[in-house]
């Protein structure tokens, strides 16, 4: 077990899959000596060469889209969109081509594609490199999404999604990369669609991910001291979603709030809440709640955006006010 | 005044490290000119002065680490005083203060704003109900359902009275047990049948008090450990009991004495179990088995028994033991015989058992149906009993032979016993406690005198006038007295009839261990094995779910 | 008539081409048919008039070479070498289709003959083909990668993206643009302010080079150096067909925004009359066997309807499979 930055976890991920297998390369901007907007693929370039660290244009739709075609063919590419916010350009080829390719010919085809992108606010970047688009990508069917929380998760779960044959969305918090934690040694992947409970509890289920795992666990700390056991579970995985641990959590506490930082109208935690009313409604003691960004641009003025996204506060409040007290 | 701070330079950056200083304490400043450099794990910087003035004090020397918007140093007009270090924390910008927590995920320092905080906080709209049903979240409806409880009758804590799962469940435990006589409420037995899962998962405390509140008598200090059950029409439990981790006890009735001690894994499938006081059952012990559904299944034992790990108490027939039975790890106790078709020339057998008092059924020993054993005989491990035994007698083999006939030996046997054996090993034995003492014997009295004042004495007759003079005297003794009475300081251990008197304490329980370590079980019982010893006073301790 | 080409062809050669070109006709003609009856939902986008783009660029292509297709694409995947009967069915949405009935017209591949998929967003399969050209040269097979566009595609951001990109790897990837003069209603001129497409090219310091796309010779003898050129890695390549598409965008398409002279000028310029001719003068062929081929390309057309209308729909639970390669 080492102690690994978030981004030590990308970079040794993406390190340990491009040794073990030759057809796996990276594209995307600034990836090469730069090593990376947020330093993911420091020392990738000087590693690989130019061959396999691919310095692309600024061209985020062909940058998806050949990845869809070299992957079509029998490479595994790995492409960075340097902010989520620049995934809008590369639209068309996600939802219409990568997405849909295995199912529209038959399964004749496979898209064994990685699209990875630092997302989220609060560093003061403004509304167009701030946002959390990946309630979006819910929405399409025959894409896979990750959110991982952990430096051990982000390797493990990337190194699985770059084994995956299907097209999978990586979604990496920008607040996270520096973060450090354990992660195993040897090989050792984290399946996609399988969440974990981060941290036991009985009177209410928190459910989020991403960066708001570890604030949702600083809220249940405080939470204990005033005797609130809550639970957090982390989803890992948007798309598949693991329906079944959030709601076996919900059947046992029986309220239910889902955190996130994009947007509140069709959040992630819309999707989640839907599914635990329409599948454990017999037990939901309370209503659900959902924090959540406010509907509006990320402002700039960090005293605005710190009011726009959610804190650990908010999170406190919510669940006092769902137990009344 | 101004604070010079180290910028942030980078998204990532926590700390920089002083290259150098291009100023002095003492030197002037203008807006622009370059007081300092500084190296980054990405980047080497040069600082600019913001305000014109005189370098007034530098905190950081050149090689110093400094973390992101720290102070560096301070600039000012040359006779301002500096701040003193403990306002420094406050003297950077708060709104900068803001950016950095933000972007170093300091979550609960950070200052909150009054500002919006977008709609999570809004209060969820109630919705008036047109249909005329209380209001009760579904959860509340489920469990209301289940329990066969009217919500109705229930009054809602919830938010605009809406009745909650926890008002269903108090609802529930606030029925008043109208009789504690044991017989437990039908609505509730049926919720244990329905609900096992869940029940078993609570605490002990929540257990005790269900049980209680829905008819059982259960004494003081009594724990049900985790998941452990008990589905049975009449429940008594006597204090200062326990029922072992998992455990599952299914019958119509159970009366168990005070001091019981289950095991882990119990598990109890007969119509009546009737225990008498300070039961000592060891894990995985089954009470059950074949036929145990028939009114026949029934099992009764005295006081002080203990059943080994494993043990299988088969009940199909009556299974009674007496007082102080052992029956050891994996043995058997059959009460019915049936495999092999009475049409190929075999019997069947459906008998009760019955054991006497002061027993011992070796391990892995096996009793057949009807078999009957006296009072004070031993079965050797391994043994198969299929006739009957008389009382006194050691039997083992396969099938069981009497190998002996123990006799009891005389009074004057016990006393050389006690003199000559018991009373030296109690005097090893406390030694190896720690204890410092001395050990006289005059004639059949033997005397263990400790340093700190106390003495343990063996005198085969009671004579409470000629106890040794001491402030504490724990005393052996074949007293044959009915009613003996101790004086202040004084215990005493009536060796003839097994009973202890007066004062204990933590001496007075060695002895007491020691002798019970010798199959001697003072009356009355004051310990459930496990725990250990502990006067009527003490509870047991809670077990922490 | 690029006369050098077609007599560097033999016989059967030659016949072979008319053959394909008449297979791609007669194919869309049937469709337009079964359209209007109803037996194929939803609309098509006829390729008459546009075949010699399709035959001439594959003529140049070995058979592992790969191809990227349009929303227009019956013509591309025919000549690739695609089987008529298979794309019928998938046009029927049979579960014999190329796509198990869930592509239809404008999602058609045929992996094991290198055809990559159709798309059915303009300038989509632009940047899939330059990947496929990526893919191609990072694994060193010595493929090619011709990747079919319209006009109206080249005003997409992902075509300039694509050649940018193929511009500065040095992809193996020949890019083939059919300039029907009109995406859709809108006329190229309308939307261009330049006239020929083959001079965008230059932004991206490759070759670009113009030709007779109703000439499938001479849209062979222009893709083939191309084709070279790429193979030999020396970099993409853009090839502007000068071609036109006799019918509407697609079926309901009533073509107001086309003059009557114009459709019968290029009328003139049928592709397939014009092999037909050289033929007979180059004596490759007789008239009595030019016929054939005509009633030859007739009857597998016939062939791939009938196999069509026999073929069963898919299963219900064909609906929710193969989303993912795991179930």
């Amino acid at each position: 077990m080492r102690e690994l930055t978030y981004w030590q976890g990308v970079q040794e991920a993406l390190r340990e899959e491009m040794v073990r297998d030759p057809r796996v390369f990276l594209m995307g901007e600034d990836i090469g000596v730069y090593g990376g907007a947020f330093g993911a693929t420091r020392g990738l370039f000087a590693e690989f060469g130019p061959e396999r660290v691919r310095c692309t244009p600024i061209s985020e739709a062909t940058i998806v889209g050949a990845g869809i075609g070299a992957a079509l063919t029998g490479m595994r590419p790995v492409v960075e969109i340097m902010f989520m916010d620049f995934i809008t350009l590369a639209m068309d080829q996600i939802a219409n081509h990568a997405a849909k390719f295995r199912y529209m010919y038959g399964e004749q085809a496979r898209v064994p594609l990685v699209i990875r992108t630092p997302a989220g606010g609060g560093r003061s970047y403004g509304a167009t490199h701030s946002q959390s688009l990946e309630a979006w990508f819910l929405h399409v069917p025959g894409l896979k999404v990750i959110a991982p929380a952990t430096p051990a998760d982000v390797k493990g779960l990337l190194k699985s999604a770059i084994r995956d044959d299907n097209p999978v969305l990586c979604v990496e918090h920008k607040r996270l990369y520096a973060t450090a934690g354990p992660v195993p040694d040897g090989e050792v992947t984290v399946p996609i669609g399988q969440a974990m409970i981060r941290r036991q509890g009985t009177d209410v289920t928190l459910v989020t991910y991403s960066y708001y795992v570890g604030v949702a666990l600083q809220a249940a700390e405080a939470l204990a001291r005033d005797g609130i056991n809550a639970e957090v579970v982390d989803l890992r995985t948007l798309a598949p979603l693991d329906t079944e641990t959030v709601l076996d959590s919900v059947r046992k506490t029986g309220r239910l709030i889902c955190i996130e930082e994009g947007t509140r109208t069709g959040g992630v935690g819309a999707e989640v809440a839907a599914r635990a009313v329409e599948e454990a409604y017999e037990y939901l003691d309370a209503p659900i709640r959902r924090i959540a960004a406010p509907d509006i641009p990320i402002p700039f003025s960090p005293v605005l955006e710190e009011a726009a996204l959610p804190k650990l506060d908010d999170i406190v409040q919510t669940v006092l006010e769902l137990l009344q007290r | 005044m101004q604070p010079i701070i180290l910028p942030v330079l980078g998204a990532n950056m926590t700390h920089g490290t002083v290259r150098a200083w291009f100023k002095h304490e003492g030197d002037p400043v203008a807006v622009g000119d370059t007081l300092f450099e500084v190296e980054t794990d990405k980047v080497n910087a040069q600082v600019e002065a913001e305000v014109a003035g005189v370098v007034r004090q530098i905190v950081a020397p050149a090689g110093s680490q400094v973390p992101v918007l720290g102070i560096v140093g301070f600039v000012g007009a040359a006779d301002e005083p500096v701040p003193p270090p403990e306002t420094w924390d406050s003297l950077v910008p708060p709104a900068a203060r803001v950016g950095f927590d933000q972007v170093h995920g300091a979550a609960a320092g950070a200052p909150a704003t009054a500002s919006a905080r977008g709609e999570s906080h809004q209060a969820v709209e109630s919705g008036g109900s047109t249909i005329n049903r209380p209001a009760a979240s579904p959860a509340a409806r489920r469990l209301a359902r289940e329990r066969g409880v009217s919500l109705d009758q229930i009054r809602g804590t919830g938010p605009r009275g809406e009745i909650t799962r926890a008002d269903v469940e108090a609802a529930g435990m606030s029925a008043p047990a109208a009789r504690a006589d044991g017989q437990i409420d039908p609505g509730f037995l049926q919720m244990l049948r329905k609900d096992a899962v869940n029940f078993r998962a609570l605490s002990s405390d929540v257990k005790v008090h269900l049980y209680r509140l829905h008819g059982a008598q259960i004494g003081e200090g009594v724990c049900l450990e985790p998941g452990a059950i008990i589905i049975a029409r009449e429940i008594r439990i006597g204090a200062m009991s326990s029922i072992g981790a998992d455990t599952v006890i299914e019958c119509d009735r159970l009366r168990l004495g005070r001091l019981a001690a289950l095991g882990k894994r119990t598990r109890v499938h007969c119509r009546s179990v009737q225990i008498g006081d300070a039961l000592w059952s060891k894990d995985d012990v089954v009470i059950g088995g074949g036929g145990s559904d028939e009114s026949g299944a029934v099992l009764t034992a005295g006081d002080a028994c203990f059943f080994g790990e494993g043990a299988y108490l088969n009940t199909c027939h009556p299974l009674q033991l007496g007082d102080e039975v052992c029956i050891g790890s994996r043995a058997m106790l059959f009460t019915h015989s049936h495999w092999q078709s009475v049409l190929r020339g075999y019997s069947s057998l459906f008998a009760p058992i019955e054991i006497g008092d002061h027993v011992f059924i070796g391990n892995n020993a096996f009793v057949f149906p009807g078999v009957s054993i006296g009072s004070g005989s031993t079965v050797t491990v391994n043994s198969f009993v299929a006739v009957n035994v008389p009382p006194d007698t050691l039997v083992g083999g396969v099938p069981a032979q009497v190998i002996r006939h123990v006799a009891a030996p005389s009074r004057g046997e016990q006393i050389g016993i006690v003199r000559d054996r018991l009373m030296p090993d109690l005097a090893a034995a406390l030694r190896e406690r720690g204890r410092q003492l001395s050990h006289h014997a005059d004639g059949d009295t033997v005397t263990l005198e400790f340093a700190e004042g106390a003495a343990v004495q063996f005198v085969p007759a009671w004579d409470s006038t000629a106890l040794p003079k001491r402030r504490r005297v724990v005393v052996l003794t074949f007293a044959d007295a009915v009613a003996a009475i101790a004086p202040p300081g004084v215990t005493l251990f009536d060796l003839a009839a097994v009973r202890v008197f007066g004062t204990q304490d933590e001496l007075s329980d060695d002895v007491r261990e020691f002798c019970r370590r010798r199959g001697i079980r003072f009356r009355p019982f004051a310990w459930r094995y496990g725990v250990g010893h502990f006067d009527n006073e003490r509870f047991c301790p809670r077990t922490k779910v | 008539m690029s006369a050098a080409t077609a007599s560097s062809l033999s016989p059967a050669e030659a016949r072979r081409v008319l053959y394909q070109l008449s297979l791609a006709r007669a194919f869309e003609e049937r469709v337009l048919k079964l359209v209007s009856d109803g037996s194929i939902r939803g609309t098509t986008h006829p390729y008459v008039g546009q075949e010699a783009v399709a035959v001439g660029t594959c003529l140049a292509l070995r058979p592992d070479d790969l191809v990227i297709s349009t929303h227009r694409g019956h013509g591309h995947l025919l000549a690739k070498g695609g089987d008529p009967k298979r794309l019928m069915a998938e046009l029927f949405g049979k579960a014999a289709g190329y796509g198990g009935g869930k592509g239809g017209t404008q999602h058609l591949a045929d992996f094991s003959i290198g055809h990559l998929g159709s798309n059915g967003v303009t300038g989509g399969g632009i940047p899939i083909g330059t990947g496929a050209a990526l893919s191609v040269q990072m694994r060193g097979t010595g493929q090619v990668v011709a990747i079919f566009f319209g006009d109206g595609a080249t005003n997409q951001g992902t075509f300039h993206e694509s050649l940018n990109l193929a511009s500065v790897w040095r992809l193996p990837a020949v890019y083939v643009c059919e300039n029907n003069l009109y995406a859709m209603s809108t006329p190229f001129r309308d939307v261009c302010a330049i006239e020929h497409i083959a001079e965008r090219a230059a932004a991206y310091g490759i070759p670009g080079v113009q030709v007779d796309g109703m000439d499938v010779m001479a849209v062979a003898a222009v893709v083939s150096p191309a084709v070279e050129r790429a193979r030999s890695g020396r970099g993409p390549t853009l090839i502007e067909c000068k071609t036109y598409r006799f019918l509407g965008h697609s079926k309901s398409d009533q073509r107001v925004y086309r003059s009557k002279e114009e459709e019968a000028a290029w009328r003139e310029r049928d592709p397939i009359a014009r092999l037909r001719a050289t033929l007979l003068e180059q004596g490759l062929a007789t008239a009595a066997e030019l016929d054939a081929i005509a009633r030859e390309a007739l009857a597998a057309v016939d062939d791939a309807v009938s196999f069509a209308q026999r073929s069963p729909f898919p299963e219900p639970d064909a609906l929710t499979a193969g989303v993912f390669t795991d179930g």
